[in-house]
C-alpha cells in the first residue's frame, strides 16, 4: 500500500523506527510534566502536613469512585493491547475495530467517572480555591484528564481506520495503531502512579 | 594538594584576623569595598585567591592562543598542511586532573567559609527585621523600632531574624559581605559582627544596606543606612528609640517626628510634586499640595475601583460621608490604603496598621499641613526651632529617667560582655 | 545577468549534478511566493525563517538593552520612570533568553546545517519541524501581545510571589507565550534526536560525526527533558495569578522557594541549551579555519554529554541565599564545580587544535577566537559564584550580571554570530565583505568587554542588579559600561549592513569557501532543494590533508587522489 509521506527517509523500516523513537521521546517529555507536578504535590504535602495545615478538617474522604476510574482506564489499556495483537495476528478489520471501539467506550466512561468525582467533591465542599489540598487534587486529576481528552481525536481516527482494515500483521502497516497504544499505555501508567500518590496524599 | 591549600588558607586567615584586629576595617581595593565585619577577611581572602588562580589561567590561555595564531597563521589561500598530534592521553588527563584538584580545594574553602557565615554564635543579639514593599523595619528586644537606619552594637554577634510581609526581598550589606533573602511565610536568619564603629554625631558616617531581590517599582530605592555604635552609644540609642515619640513635645511633633517617619514614605511619595509609585504630597495637577487637595476635596479618586473613576475627595469626606474629616481620611489611607485610591495609582501601598500609632499619624498629618516649612528632601527648614525642640527633648528624657529610677531595664538592652 | 542558480562545474565538491550538465537547483528559488515559504517543509527554508525571526528579536531585545543602559548612564532619572525601566530590563531578558538565544543556534543554524551535515534530505519529521516554527511564531506574537496589554515587570525569572501579585496586564500573555515557545523547543529537540539516530549516512559512526552534531544532540536531550518542567511551572504560575491560590503562595501555606527550584531546574539546563551548541560551532570553526584535525575528539564529544547530564544537577546554585538549607547549598556547590571541568577540557582542546595548524583569520575564526577569550572569562568568573561564601557577597549584584552576559552573550551569542558568518555563504550563496566583517568583530569584541568587564567591578563593590538608580560612587563604572554598549551597538549595526549588502551585491560563494571537510561543504552554495542528488561519501570530517585551494573555483576542493578511507588521516600523535 503506497503511503503518501513527507518523510525524507526512504526505507520504510527505518521510517517506522524513527516514528517510534519520536513517540518515545515525546512520552519521555510528557513524563517530565507529570513527574514535576507529582513532585510538587509531594513536596507541598510533606511541608503542609508538618505544619498541620494540609487538609481542611471538613474535607470529604478520599473519593473511592476513583477506583472505578482506575479499573476503566486499565481495561481500556487491555482492550487496546488486544486490538494491537489481533492486528499483528492478521485478524480482520472488524476484530481490530471492535476492540478499538470498546477502548473508546471505556475511555469515555473514564472521563465521565472523573467528572462525577469532581462534581461530587465540589458538592461536598471541597472548593478548589480554599485549600492547597483541594487545589492540587483538581490540578493533578485535571491535567491527566486533559491529556486523555487530547488523545480522543487520534483514538477515534485510529478506530475508524481499524474498521477499514488498515492495520495488518506487517508493523509497517500500522504505525498509527502503535502510536495510539503507546500514548494510551503511558497515560494509563501515569494514572496508576497518580492514583497511588493521591491516595497517599489524602492521609494526614 | 587540598590539605595544603586549606592549611595555607587557615594560616593567612588567622594572620588577617590578627592584623585586622580591633580597628576592624579592611580598606577598599580595586575589587572589594571596605570590609567592616569579622567575616569579611575570610570572604576577601577566598575572592583574592580565586582571582590569582584565574589571572594565571587566563593569561596562559590567551598567550597560547595568540601565539599559535601568529606562529601558524596561514599565508595566502593555500593550506600548508602539517600533520600533528590529534590526541594525547597524557596531556588530556593532565589538564583534566589539575583543574579538578584546584576546584576541589576552592570548593572546600568556600564551604568552610560558608559554614562560618551561616551559623550564628549562640550569644548573638537578635534584631527582628520585617521587609515590605518598599521599606525595612528593625525591631529591637526592648521594643524600639527603627525604619530609617539599622543600628547595631559593636563587638558582638548580631543575628537578624527576618521575614517578609509581601514578596521576596533580600538584605545585603556589602561592607559586611552578608546577604540573605527574606521569604514570605518563613523566617530566615543572617548574622554578622562588626567592630567598625561609626560616629553617632556624624550623619555621613554609615554603611549601606541594599535590597537585592527584585521586588517591584521602588526596589532600587529600598536601602537604608547601617551604623555600628559602641555599647554606650548603642544603649542610649535603643532607649531613645523606644520612646522617642513620647519625648517630643506636642507642638514639636510634626517637624521632629515627621521627617523621621517620612523616611519610610519617601520611596513612593515625594514632596516636590513629582509622582513616584504613589502620589506626591507636594502640589500636583494644579490642585495644590496634599493637604489642600484633601481639605478642598479636589483630589481625584477612584473609589477603590479603577472603573469607578471621575469622583473627587469631596464625594467621600464630610459630615455623613465615608470619612468625617480630612484627618480621618489620611489616617484611614495609611491603615487601609486600598480603600480609596488616588486616580492613576494602583493598590500598591501596604498597610501600616500596628506600625504607626496615633502619635505617629499626628506627626505625619502635621507635616502635611505645614509642607511649606520643609525642604524637598523632607528636612525642616528652621534649624533654630529644631534646636529648641532638641533641648526640650533632652529635658523630657532627664525627667523620664528620674521618674523611672529604680525600675529594672529589660535584660536584653544591657550591655553584656 | 546570471542568476543565482547558474550551474556550477559539477565536480568541485564531489557531488556532480545529475547527468553532469543540468543546472543545479537552489532551495531559495525552488518555488516562489510567501506561502511557499510559510508552509514549506524544507528544513533550510525553516532555518532561514527562524534566523529572520531570531535576528529581528535580537534587534528588539538589543534596543531594550540600550534603553536600560542609557537610563543608567548617570545617577537619577535620565529619561524614563522606574516602572518603565523595570519593564524594559524584564523585556530585554525575556526576549533575549526565550526568543533569541535559546532558538538561535539549534532552531536556525541547526535546522539549516544538521541534515546537510548528515547528507540527508531533511530532518526526520519535516511537518513537525514546520509546526515547531509556527509555534515559535505564535509564542513570539504572545510576547508582543503582552507588550500591548500593558507590559510586564517581573524580571525574566518570573519569581513568585511578585509575578502573581504585580498588576501589570502582560504577565499572563507572556507566560503563555513562553509556554508555547517551550513546546516549539521540545519538538525541535525531538526531531533532531531522531534525525541523528536514524539518518546518519553509511560510514558516519557516532564518533565520526562533526562535533556540532554532538553538541546539538546533547542540547536536544536537555530540551526534551527540562523544558516540560518549565511549561508546567509557568502554567501553575498563570493559574495562581488567575485564581490567587497556588503552591507558590505563602498565604495558603505554599512555598515561593519551590518556584525557584522548579524554575531553575529548567533554566539552569537552559543555560546549556544556549552554550552547548555554541561550543559545538566553535569546535568546528576552529578545526575548519585552522585546517587542523580537532584535538581530542572523543574528550570533546563526551564532555558535551557530561555537561548535559551535570546541567540537571546544579540548579540550586542560583539559590545559595534563598533560604534553602546549608546541606543543599553544599551539595549544589560541589556539583557546580564538577561541571567546570568538562568546560575547561574543551578550552584546552581548542587551543591544542590551533597547534601546527594553518590558521586563516577569517571573520568566523575571529569570532571563534573571541569566543575562547570571552568564554574563558565567563567560565572563570563562575568559580567565584560557585564558591559558597564568595557567592553570598556577589549574588544578585552586577557581578552576576556580568558573568552571565559573558556566558550567554559573549559565548552563546558570539558563537551564534560566528556560526552565522561561517555558514552565511552556504545559506545564501554570497560572500560578505571580509574587511567589514573584521571591523565589525573588533567593534563588537571591544564594546562587549568595555560594557561588561566594568560590571564585574560594579558588582563586587556591592551594586545590586535591577536597580533604577545608584549611589554616586558607582557612576564612573556605569558611564563606561554604557559607552561600551554603544560601541557594541555600532559593531552589530555594521554587521547587519554588510550582511544585508552581501545578499544583493556580494560575490558568489564557492561551494567550499573556507576549506571545510564536513558534508555541507560538498553541495553547492546555496544547496539545492534536495541537498544531495547522490548520497555523498563520508570521509573523516576533520582530515584536512586533502584540502586544496583552487583558483579556478575561487574556493577549496577536496583532492580525491589523496583521500584515505581510514579515519586516522593524520598522524595519530604520540
Amino acid at each position: 500500500m503506497p503511503v503518501v509521506t513527507d518523510s525524507p527517509i526512504s526505507d520504510q523500516r527505518t521510517r517506522l523506527d524513527a516514528g517510534r523513537l519520536g513517540m518515545l521521546l515525546f512520552l519521555l517529555s510528557l513524563g517530565m510534566v507529570f513527574g514535576a507536578t507529582i513532585i510538587a504535590y509531594v513536596v507541598v504535602r510533606l511541608q503542609l502536613v508538618a505544619e498541620n495545615n494540609w487538609k481542611p478538617d471538613d474535607s470529604p474522604d478520599f473519593p473511592w469512585l476513583l477506583l472505578l476510574s482506575t479499573v476503566l482506564l486499565l481495561s481500556s489499556s487491555a482492550t487496546m493491547h488486544a486490538a494491537v495483537s489481533s492486528a499483528r495476528r492478521g485478524r480482520p478489520g472488524r476484530t481490530v475495530g471492535g476492540w478499538m471501539s470498546v477502548t473508546c467506550v471505556l475511555v469515555l466512561a473514564f472521563l465521565v467517572s472523573q467528572v462525577v468525582v469532581w462534581t461530587d467533591l465540589a458538592l461536598s465542599n471541597l472548593v478548589f480555591d480554599e485549600s492547597l489540598y483541594a487545589w492540587m487534587f483538581y490540578i493533578l486529576t485535571g491535567l491527566h484528564a486533559l491529556h486523555v481528552l487530547f488523545g480522543l481525536p487520534p483514538l477515534a481516527l485510529t478506530t475508524r481506520s481499524a474498521w477499514r482494515g488498515r492495520y495488518g500483521p506487517d508493523p509497517v502497516s500500522r504505525p498509527g495503531l502503535w502510536h495510539c497504544s503507546a500514548y494510551w499505555h503511558f497515560l494509563d501508567g501515569v494514572w496508576v502512579v497518580l492514583f497511588l500518590v493521591l491516595a497517599w496524599g489524602t492521609r494526614g | 594538594m587540598t590539605g595544603l591549600l586549606l592549611s595555607g588558607f587557615d594560616l593567612v586567615t588567622s594572620l588577617l584576623a590578627t592584623t585586622a584586629g580591633a580597628g576592624a576595617v579592611t580598606p577598599a581595593n580595586f575589587w572589594m569595598p571596605e570590609g567592616a565585619s569579622i567575616q569579611a577577611p575570610r570572604v576577601d581572602f577566598a575572592f583574592d585567591l580565586i582571582n590569582w588562580i584565574n589571572y594565571v589561567f587566563f593569561a596562559l590561555i590567551v598567550i597560547v592562543m595568540v601565539w599559535f595564531c601568529i606562529r601558524y597563521r596561514q599565508r595566502g589561500k593555500n593550506v600548508e598542511f602539517a600533520p600533528g598530534p590529534i590526541h594525547n592521553t597524557t596531556l588530556e588527563v593532565t589538564w583534566t586532573v589539575i583543574p579538578t584538584l584546584i576546584l576541589i580545594g576552592i570548593f572546600f574553602m568556600g564551604f568552610t567559609g560558608y559554614l562560618d557565615l551561616y551559623t550564628p554564635p549562640k550569644n548573638s543579639y537578635d534584631i527582628k527585621v520585617t521587609a515590605q514593599q518598599w521599606s525595612w523595619e528593625f525591631e529591637y528586644p526592648n521594643g524600639a523600632k527603627s525604619t530609617d537606619e539599622l543600628v547595631v552594637p559593636a563587638g558582638r554577634p548580631v543575628r537578624l531574624v527576618m521575614r517578609s510581609k509581601d514578596v521576596l526581598h533580600s538584605l545585603f550589606i556589602p561592607d559586611f559581605r552578608v546577604k540573605q533573602d527574606l521569604v514570605p511565610g518563613r523566617y530566615t536568619y543572617l548574622w554578622f559582627e562588626s567592630n567598625a564603629i561609626n560616629d553617632p554625631d556624624d550623619p555621613s558616617d554609615f554603611r549601606w544596606l541594599f535590597c537585592t531581590e527584585y521586588c517591584g517599582k521602588s526596589h532600587w530605592n529600598m536601602n537604608v543606612q547601617v551604623k555600628v555604635f559602641d555599647d554606650e552609644a548603642f544603649e542610649t540609642w535603643t532607649k531613645d528609640q523606644a520612646r522617642w515619640l513620647d519625648m517630643i513635645d506636642d507642638q514639636d511633633l510634626y517637624f521632629m517626628a515627621g521627617p523621621k517617619l517620612y523616611a519610610r514614605c519617601v520611596t513612593c511619595h515625594s514632596l516636590d510634586g513629582s509622582d513616584g509609585s504613589g502620589p506626591s504630597w507636594g502640589p500636583r495637577g494644579g490642585l495644590g499640595d496634599l493637604w489642600a487637595r484633601v481639605t478642598n476635596g479636589t483630589g481625584k479618586v477612584d473609589g477603590g475601583r479603577k472603573s469607578d473613576g471621575g469622583k473627587t475627595l469631596a464625594d467621600y469626606i464630610g459630615n455623613g460621608k465615608l470619612y468625617g474629616t480630612a484627618e480621618d481620611y489620611i489616617r484611614n489611607s495609611i491603615y487601609d490604603p486600598g480603600a480609596l485610591l488616588v486616580s492613576g495609582f494602583g493598590n500598591q501601598m501596604p498597610t501600616f496598621e500596628g506600625q504607626l500609632n496615633d502619635r505617629a499619624i499626628d506627626a505625619l498629618i502635621g507635616m502635611m499641613q505645614h509642607l511649606d516649612e520643609f525642604n524637598a528632601d523632607g528636612t525642616f527648614k528652621d534649624q533654630e526651632r529644631v534646636n529648641a525642640a532638641l533641648a526640650r527633648i533632652e529635658a523630657n528624657k532627664a525627667a523620664a529617667s528620674q521618674a523611672s529610677m529604680g525600675v529594672t531595664e529589660p535584660a536584653e538592652t544591657e550591655t553584656s560582655d | 545577468m546570471t542568476t543565482i542558480d547558474t550551474p556550477r562545474a559539477g565536480d568541485i565538491a564531489g557531488n556532480p549534478p545529475v547527468g553532469g550538465t543540468g543546472p543545479v537547483d537552489n532551495y531559495l528559488t525552488w518555488t516562489k511566493g510567501a506561502l511557499s515559504w510559510i508552509f514549506t517543509l524544507d528544513h533550510k527554508r525553516i532555518g532561514v525563517m527562524y534566523l529572520t525571526g531570531v535576528l529581528v528579536s535580537f534587534l528588539v531585545g538589543g534596543l531594550f538593552a540600550l534603553i536600560v543602559r542609557t537610563e543608567l548612564i548617570a545617577p537619577g532619572k535620565t529619561f524614563i520612570e522606574p516602572e518603565t525601566y523595570n519593564m524594559f530590563f524584564t523585556l530585554h531578558g525575556a526576549v533575549m533568553v526565550f526568543l533569541v538565544i535559546i532558538p538561535s543556534i539549534p532552531a536556525s543554524l541547526g535546522n539549516f546545517v544538521l541534515p546537510v551535515m548528515l547528507g540527508a534530505k531533511d530532518v526526520a519529521f519535516p511537518r513537525l519541524n514546520l509546526f515547531s516554527f509556527h509555534l515559535w511564531m505564535i509564542g513570539a506574537l504572545f510576547t508582543v501581545l503582552a507588550l500591548l496589554l500593558g507590559g510586564f515587570d517581573t524580571g525574566w525569572t518570573f519569581y513568585t510571589p511578585y509575578s502573581t501579585k504585580t498588576d501589570m496586564g502582560g504577565v499572563v500573555p507572556v507566560l503563555f507565550g513562553v509556554f508555547i515557545l517551550g513546546f516549539s523547543s521540545i519538538f525541535t529537540g525531538l526531531n533532531f534526536i531522531v534525525t541523528v539516530h536514524k539518518m546518519r549516512p553509511p560510514g558516519m559512526t557516532w564518533f565520526r560525526m562533526p562535533l556540532f552534531l554532538w553538541a546539538i544532540y546533547a542540547t536536544a536531550l536537555i530540551q526534551i527533558l527540562a523544558t516540560p518542567v518549565l511549561a508546567i511551572t509557568l502554567m501553575l504560575v498563570g493559574l495562581e495569578r488567575a485564581f490567587q491560590i497556588g503552591i507558590f503562595d505563602a498565604a495558603m501555606g505554599g512555598d515561593p522557594v519551590l518556584f525557584q527550584h522548579f524554575f531553575w531546574f529548567y533554566s539552569h539546563p537552559a543555560v546549556y541549551i544556549m552554550i552547548l551548541p555554541a561550543m559545538g560551532i566553535i569546535s568546528d570553526l576552529i578545526a575548519v579555519h585552522s585546517h587542523r584535525h580537532i584535538f581530542g575528539y572523543s574528550f570533546i564529544a563526551y564532555s558535551s554529554v557530561a555537561i548535559a547530564i551535570f546541567s540537571f544537577l546544579v540548579w540550586g546554585h542560583h539559590m545559595f541565599t534563598s533560604g534553602q538549607s546549608a546541606l543543599l547549598n553544599t551539595i549544589f556547590s560541589a556539583i557546580t564545580f564538577s561541571v567546570a571541568v568538562p568546560s575547561a577540557i574543551k578550552v584546552f582542546n581548542w587551543l591544542a587544535t590551533l597547534y601546527k595548524g594553518s590558521i586563516a583569520l577569517n571573520t568566523p575564526m575571529l569570532y571563534a577566537l573571541g569566543f575562547i577569550f570571552l568564554f574563558t572569562i565567563g567560565g572563570l568568573t563562575g568559580i567565584y559564584l560557585g564558591t559558597l561564601n564568595v557567592d553570598v557577597h556577589l549574588h544578585d549584584t552586577y557581578f552576576v550580571v556580568a558573568h552571565f552576559h559573558y556566558v550567554m552573550m559573549g559565548s552563546a551569542l558570539i558563537g551564534f554570530i560566528g556560526g552565522l558568518h561561517h555558514w552565511w555563504p552556504k545559506m545564501f550563496g554570497r560572500m560578505y565583505n571580509e574587511t567589514a566583517g573584521r571591523i565589525g568583530f573588533v567593534l563588537v569584541f571591544i564594546g562587549f568587554n568595555v560594557t561588561f568587564f566594568t560590571q564585574f567591578m560594579l558588582g563586587s563593590q556591592g551594586m545590586p542588579r535591577r536597580y533604577y538608580d545608584y549611589k554616586p560612587e558607582f557612576e564612573i563604572y556605569h558611564l563606561i559600561s554604557t559607552i561600551g554598549s554603544y560601541i557594541m551597538a555600532a559593531g552589530f549595526f555594521l554587521t547587519a549592513i554588510y550582511l544585508l549588502h552581501s545578499l544583493f551585491r556580494g560575490a558568489r560563494a564557492p561551494a567550499n569557501p573556507w576549506g571545510g571537510r564536513s558534508l555541507e561543504w560538498q553541495c553547492t552554495s546555496p544547496p539545492p532543494h534536495d541537498n544531495f542528488k547522490v548520497t555523498p561519501s563520508v570521509g573523516d570530517c576533520y582530515d584536512f590533508s586533502v584540502v586544496r585551494w583552487s583558483e579556478e573555483e575561487h574556493g577549496y576542493v577536496i583532492d580525491r587522489s589523496k583521500e584515505t578511507d581510514s579515519s586516522s588521516g593524520e598522524g595519530s600523535g604520540h
